[in-house]
């Protein structure tokens, strides 16, 4: 809801008497609205207040442009306001005037964009009573020339810091190798990684370690593909300790993303051993 | 003598005068009539412009689910609040709905809106909201409509966002001549 924070008093015209006086007031009243309105504020729509008192006496008339000056300040087009209110005045001065014509008009007008209504014809200055008791009243009730309402929407981002595997590995076996050679090493690609985090640029780091010491003979690499953003550490050798196998991970969810493993077998050294079992635990950790 | 002169003064009424009398009576017992007949009651009223609108109440949408690891924050969504305006404005259906933000949200958090149109208005859709007014529903005519569901989709980029607790937003709807 709006209020009326746009209030003019303009003293311009006619201190005439009966029916015909007030109807050609009324329609001065109306055009120096209009000319109020688009003169002062041509793209508003908020409700401007003006009320005006006609006189016909010209120095009333300037003193009124140089109150309505004081209070618009800079946004007012005095030139057309100046116009409008002389044409208003000579019409004014067509009209037969009584000498004992006290019953100085007061007007409230209120200009819309597109509108003028008038709202009261009351005699002054009761007019400026009944203005102040309806404006305080309109402020709660009917004048609204458009209607604002606020929401509030709250939420909650979690700090999120996820790891997972994709599943467990089995390698292929070991090839006999041709004599005179050691065993060649065996790959897996076969599984991923994924992470989520929000924890920051360069905040998390990607560890790894193994359950249980490898069996005598037996080396396991580890090579993580790396996350955008993110740097991997290749064929680390994995102990029951945690390493470093990626670092630096950003804020992103990164699925998929490749573990190669890397197993080796020296015949001098490894015992022969079938589906043996190796554990290995990654850790997403703060840098 | 005196009796004479009131004979002659008598017979002068009732031949110049009576007739006359009679029909001043007769003509003032006519506008008499016609000034009752004619009597007519000024009935003053006003219409005033309305242009309200209300909004049911302040929206929560809790906490981001936590997502699989690789995954993205699936958007949060809410339909628990509605609005209802009064209008009257315009010679048309020339008022609209706008909406905005207070402030900018966070990096990599996203809010829509989409506000089901009263009879006769025009809803914008899925509508994200920024700190620049929107229109949300148009071509809203007099009308009085309850009740009408608003619908919010939260985003939030795990890439950007970061954490928070309790953050709030501030989305202000103007009921406006468009």
């Amino acid at each position: 809801m709006l209020s009326i924070s746009r209030f003019f008093f303009l003293s311009f015209s006619s201190q005439s008497r009966g029916n015909r006086a007030q109807q050609i007031t009324f329609n001065l009243v109306k055009r120096a609205g209009k000319a109020l309105r688009s003169a002062l504020f041509p793209n508003s729509i908020e409700p401007i207040l003006a009320i005006i008192y006609l006189t016909n006496r010209m120095s009333q008339n300037a003193k009124c442009v140089k109150e309505l000056q004081r209070a618009a300040g800079e946004q007012v087009d005095m030139e057309n306001i100046t116009h409008n209110i002389r044409r208003t005045t000579r019409l004014s001065k067509t009209w037969r005037s009584r000498p004992l014509g006290l019953c100085q008009s007061g007007f409230c007008v209120l200009g819309f964009k597109k509108l003028v209504s008038l709202i009261a014809l009351i005699p002054s200055p009761l007019c400026t009573l009944l203005f102040a008791l309806f404006f305080s009243q309109l402020g709660q009730t009917s004048l609204q020339a458009a209607s604002t309402q606020t929401q509030t929407v709250t939420y909650n981002v979690p700090t999120v810091s996820v790891l997972t595997i994709s599943g467990d590995v089995t390698f292929p076996n070991f090839t006999a190798p041709a004599g005179g050679q050691n065993f060649t090493s065996v790959i897996s690609t076969s599984s991923t990684y994924s992470v989520s985090n929000n924890g920051g640029i360069n905040s998390k780091k990607i560890l790894a370690h193994l359950q249980s010491a490898m069996p005598t003979g037996l080396t396991l690499l580890a090579t993580l593909t790396a996350p955008a953003g993110a740097d991997s550490i290749s064929n680390v050798t994995m102990t029951t300790s945690d390493q470093n196998l990626v670092t630096g991970i950003d804020n992103g969810a990164f699925s998929a993303n490749q573990i190669k493993y890397t197993l080796s077998a020296d015949v001098t050294q490894a015992q022969v051993a079938s589906g043996q079992t190796l554990s290995v635990t990654y850790t997403l950790l703060s840098s | 003598m005196n009796q004479n002169i009131y004979m002659k003064t008598k017979r002068w009424i009732a031949m110049n005068l009576s007739g006359k009398i009679g029909a001043l009576l007769l003509l003032l017992s006519a506008f008499s009539k016609i000034e009752a007949a004619g009597q007519t009651s000024n009935l003053t009223y006003t219409v005033p412009t309305v242009t309200t609108m209300s909004v049911s109440g302040n929206v929560s949408f809790g906490t981001f689910a936590t997502p699989a690891a690789g995954a993205n924050f699936a958007p949060l969504s809410d339909n628990t609040t509605n609005y209802s305006l009064t209008n009257n404005a315009g010679s048309s259906a020339n008022t609209k709905i706008t909406g905005q933000i207070g402030a900018a949200l966070p990096t990599g958090m996203s809010l829509t809106a989409q506000l089901a149109p009263p009879t006769g208005g025009t809803s914008s859709g899925v509508t994200t909201l920024t700190t620049t007014a929107v229109n949300l529903v148009t071509n809203i005519g007099h009308v009085v409509s309850n009740n009408n569901v608003i619908t919010y989709s939260l985003g939030a980029d795990i890439t950007q966002a970061a954490p928070a607790n309790s953050s709030s937003i501030t989305v202000t709807y103007t009921l406006v001549a468009a």
